[in-house]
């Protein structure tokens, strides 16, 4: 849009110079042209400094974009398998992402890890869209599996969207064993959040050959996700895409309080008086493996590459220690001590019956006597 | 004077007395063995089944094990299988608390992988959580403990991958010094923790005072179908 609205403007400044040629050469016609050039001038240069800063903005927020054409191929025969995880963090300080990615190319049924490589990508930009897996291996006996996971690790309280999904339309046609879709949610709304597996699986081929699921319904910071277009088309192939949102909301973390105190969890917390302070996220590490190679890209981001795996750092390190039980198999009855528990107290009953009954005893002999 | 009593000994209140202190012992002492036969022992889960791991270091170093240079893509976790406890279950996902503690599972049949972590089989740690058990008896990870190094743990994935990984230790830790980054962290290997409660259980608070860690290394993947 501003690309089109620069050229509008260029083109208007060219009419304007192309005016003042035409002029009558009078003072002011030349002061008129004077303020017209200064304009055009000033003017260009806006739209330069413009633009230069939008692409710097796009650099920064990362727009994540893999296994599409030409990197990847558009032919027959491939197995294309790809997938893209990203954590959008907000805090009470920004927001940040770690986006993972794994793209694998490789023969129609060589599977994963075989040809993959994996990058791994931190920013202090929120990751706002994905694009992967659109146009490719549409020549026939192609499968294209892709998949995104959105993480949001928002503060509690953030206002969540609804997820918007357009799916499967004008998908598995042309013959083959049918059903041909197997796609949850059906939804076709224009402009929506996720489009996937729209021209894609056509050509014939077997049965549920497009599977295309988008499971979490709202989402609280919101990523266009774009895959399995047009794609995996020709006759005998498969589109196996899915799309997942999930949000965490977490506690706020006040900047300005250092170190966070938070609560020990409830067995502590009663055995150890007072709190214990723990900050609540540990800071994200990125581990390079064996075989990888670590670049820093434009925009303070860090670019982590793993040949034939994946290379994921923990988004989030929970505090404290989980509690996975409840003490129903802690009784550790000791069945000995409960039978002679048991034989005693009956023969507790025993010897107070006795007595009880020997107490009263001779007051019935008595009365035996006196009525005889 | 004592009247005859033909079906007994004498009533006397000597012997009334005698008979009566007898029956208050035979109380006490009775009602002794089963308070202690029924709620004597708290602690039956007391950690590993082989001490020997216990308070070692956890993690294999780089290089070391044999998953170091083993990965697999990234997958969501969907079945946990372990042989030698018998165990093959579907795994359900977990999060966050508020207070940034995890999230636990809501079944006590069904574990649950942590999912802000790896995938089992990527590089670093995997992390899945069960409960030891429940207010009604053993829940699905009360044989954890029981676990040595070299068992199997299979993890089946999404994608149809099985990621095979080797126990490499059992430990047991005080839940004040639970070592998250140790557990969640990564060492650059592929590695699977398997995390539930375990030794003295405190009535007062209603969970147990230390958490059993299982440690185990990626060995292999099984592509789908295979």
């Amino acid at each position: 849009m501003r690309a089109n609205w620069a050229t509008t403007e260029g083109g208007g400044a060219g009419s304007s110079h192309t005016g003042a040629r035409g002029g009558q050469g009078g003072s002011w016609g030349r002061v008129l042209l004077g303020l017209l050039l200064t304009v055009t001038v000033a003017g260009g240069g806006l739209l330069v400094v413009g633009t230069a800063a939008t692409a710097s903005a796009a650099a920064t927020a990362p727009a994540v974009t893999q296994c599409d054409p030409p990197a990847t191929p558009t032919g027959a025969g491939y197995q294309v398998s790809c997938t893209v995880a990203v954590v959008n963090t907000v805090s009470s300080t920004g927001g940040g992402s770690t986006v993972t990615t794994t793209a694998c190319l490789a023969a129609a049924g060589v599977l994963p890890p075989s040809g993959c490589v994996s990058t791994e990508t931190s920013s202090d930009q929120l990751a706002t869209s994905v694009d992967q897996c659109n146009g490719v291996a549409y020549g026939g006996g192609s499968n294209v599996v892709c998949s995104v996971t959105v993480t949001d690790d928002v503060p509690s309280g953030t206002s969540i969207a609804a997820v918007t999904v357009d799916q499967c339309v004008g998908s598995g046609a042309e013959g083959g064993t049918q059903p041909t879709l197997d796609c949850a949610p059906t939804s076709s709304v224009t402009g929506a959040g996720v489009t996937q597996c729209n021209g894609s699986g056509n050509g014939g081929g077997a049965q549920d050959r497009v599977r295309c699921t988008v499971t979490g319904d709202m989402a609280a910071v919101p990523v266009a996700i774009n895959q399995c277009n047009g794609s995996s088309n020709g006759g005998g192939s498969t589109v196996v895409c899915t799309a997942t949102e999930t949000n965490v909301f977490s506690s706020v973390t006040p900047p300005t309080t250092t170190p966070v105190t938070t609560v020990v969890p409830v067995t502590t917390a009663t055995t150890t008086p007072g709190s214990t302070t723990t900050p609540t996220t540990a800071p994200t590490t990125s581990t390079t493996v064996v075989g990888s190679t670590s670049t820093t890209l434009a925009g303070g981001l860090t670019s982590v590459t793993v040949a034939g795996g994946t290379s994921a750092a923990p988004a989030v390190v929970p505090v404290g220690a989980p509690q996975t039980g409840r003490g129903g198999a802690s009784g550790g009855r000791d069945g000995a001590l409960v039978v002679l528990g048991g034989i005693l107290l009956a023969a507790t009953a025993v010897t107070v019956a006795t007595t009880v009954r020997r107490r009263r005893r001779p007051v019935t002999d008595l009365q035996h006597r006196d009525a005889g | 004077m004592t009247p005859d009593n033909p079906g007994g000994a004498p009533i006397a209140p000597g012997h009334r007395g005698r008979w009566m202190a007898l029956a208050v012992a035979l109380l006490l002492v009775g009602g002794a063995c089963l308070t202690a036969g029924l709620f004597g022992s708290h602690h039956p889960l007391g950690g590993p089944a082989h001490p020997g791991t216990l308070g070692l270091p956890s993690t294999v170093p780089v290089g070391e094990g044999h998953g170091a240079t083993l990965t697999a893509a990234r997958s969501v976790p969907t079945e946990l299988h372990i042989p030698a406890i018998g165990l093959a279950v579907s795994l359900a996902s977990l999060g966050l608390n508020a207070d940034g503690t995890v999230e636990v599972p809501t079944d006590a049949a069904r574990p649950g992988w942590f999912r802000l972590g790896p995938t089992p089989g990527q590089s670093g740690s995997a992390v899945i959580l069960g409960h030891v058990d429940s207010t009604a008896g053993p829940a699905v990870f009360f044989e954890l403990r029981s676990l040595a190094p070299g068992d199997v743990v299979d993890v089946g994935l999404a994608d149809g991958v099985t990621a095979v990984f080797d126990v490499t230790s059992v430990a047991m830790y005080l839940k004040a010094d639970f070592p998250a980054d140790q557990v969640y962290g990564s060492s650059g290997t592929s590695e699977l923790q398997l995390v539930t409660c375990g030794g003295t259980f405190d009535p007062g608070t209603g969970h147990y005072l230390s958490n059993i860690v299982v440690y185990s290394s990626l060995v292999a993947t099984i592509p789908a179908g295979g």
